[in-house]
C-alpha cells in the first residue's frame, strides 16, 4: 500500500457542508442582530474594570508610599531623640568632671595658705 | 454575480450578496475544520462561527484576497482552539463519510480514510499545517504567514510531520513497509 502527496490532496479534498448552510448562517446572523443589547450599565462596568484597576494600584502605590515615608520619619525623630539624651547625658558627666577638678584645685590653693598662717 | 460586485455588495451590507459570499466559501471552511476536528456537526458550528464573525467584521476586509486569508486564518485558529479544549482523537464515523464516488476518480478511498484517521493523531500545528498545506495547496510561506510562524520552521515542520504520518500509518495499518513521496 503505498501513498503520495496525490493520496494526501485526495483525503484532503474540500467537502461541502450541504444545502441549506449559507440559510443556517443567516438564521444566526439574523437571531445575533434581533438579540437584545446587553445592560449598558454591565457594558460601562467592563469598560471601566482596566480603569478601575489601574486607578487602584496606583493608588495603593501612593498610599504605600505615605506610610512608608511616615514610618520613616518617626524612626528619624526617634533616633534624633536618642541622640539628644546621649549628648546631655555626656554633657552632664563632663560637668560633674569638670565640678571635681576645680574642687581639687580650689583645694591645693587654699590648704597651703592656712598651713602657712597657722605657723 | 459577478464575485467582485458581490464582495462589494456584502461590504455594503447586503445579506444577499452575503448569503453568496458564504455559498462562495463555505467548503473551504468547513473542510479545514471538518478534517482538523473529524466531527462533522462541531465543524458545521465552527464554520458557522466563522462567517458570524466575517459577518461582524465585513467592514474590515479590504480585499477579495484579503478575504481568503481571513477566513483561512480565522478558521485555523477557531480549529486549534476547539481542539484544545476538547482534544478530539475519536475515530472517524463510517457514515459520516463520503461515498468513495464523490472522492473523484482514481484516489483510494480506504487510503483517503486511514490517511484522515492518522491525521487526526497529529499535534494541533502539524494537523493544521498539512490541511493548510494538501488541501488548500499553500505555499510554506502562505502558511507561516498565516499560522505566524517562520517561514523555515514551517519547511522543516511539514518535513517532519509527513514522516511522522508515515510512522504512524505504518503502525495503524500494522504493514512493514511505505513508499512516501
Amino acid at each position: 500500500m503505498h501513498f503520495s502527496e496525490d493520496d494526501l490532496r485526495a483525503a484532503l479534498k474540500r467537502q461541502d457542508p450541504g444545502e441549506g448552510f449559507a440559510q443556517r448562517v443567516m438564521a444566526r446572523v439574523n437571531q445575533a442582530e434581533s438579540a437584545p443589547e446587553k445592560p449598558p450599565r454591565r457594558v460601562w462596568f467592563l469598560r471601566l474594570r482596566p480603569a478601575l484597576v489601574a486607578v487602584a494600584a496606583v493608588l495603593l502605590l501612593v498610599i504605600g508610599l505615605v506610610v512608608g515615608y511616615q514610618q520613616e520619619q518617626v524612626a528619624q525623630q526617634a533616633r534624633a531623640r536618642k541622640a539628644e539624651q546621649q549628648a546631655v547625658l555626656a554633657l552632664r558627666i563632663a560637668n560633674a568632671k569638670l565640678n571635681r577638678v576645680f574642687e581639687r584645685v580650689n583645694q591645693r590653693q587654699t590648704v597651703p595658705k592656712v598651713q602657712r598662717e597657722s605657723l | 454575480m459577478d464575485e467582485s460586485f458581490q464582495f462589494r455588495s456584502a461590504l455594503q451590507g447586503d445579506t444577499a450578496a452575503f448569503a453568496d459570499l458564504i455559498r462562495q466559501h463555505q467548503a473551504m471552511v468547513f473542510s479545514i475544520a471538518l478534517h482538523y476536528l473529524q466531527d462533522r456537526a462541531l465543524a458545521e458550528d465552527i464554520a458557522q462561527e466563522v462567517f458570524l464573525e466575517l459577518y461582524q467584521k465585513i467592514r474590515t476586509i479590504e480585499s477579495e484576497k484579503h478575504l481568503l486569508c481571513w477566513l483561512r486564518r480565522v478558521a485555523a485558529n477557531r480549529c486549534i482552539d476547539q481542539g484544545r479544549r476538547k482534544k478530539t482523537r475519536r475515530e472517524t464515523d463510517l457514515d459520516s463519510l463520503p461515498e468513495p464516488a464523490s472522492q473523484g476518480g482514481h484516489s483510494d478511498p480506504l487510503l483517503s480514510e486511514r490517511l484522515r484517521q492518522t491525521l487526526s493523531l497529529l499535534p494541533e500545528k502539524q494537523r493544521m499545517m498539512v490541511i493548510l498545506r494538501y488541501q488548500e495547496d499553500l505555499g510554506p510561506a502562505e502558511i507561516a504567514d498565516l499560522l505566524k510562524m517562520p517561514v523555515n520552521t514551517v519547511k522543516s515542520t511539514l518535513h517532519r510531520t509527513l514522516e511522522e504520518l508515515r510512522k504512524k500509518l505504518v503502525h495503524k495499518i500494522g504493514e512493514v513497509r511505505y513508499a512516501l513521496f
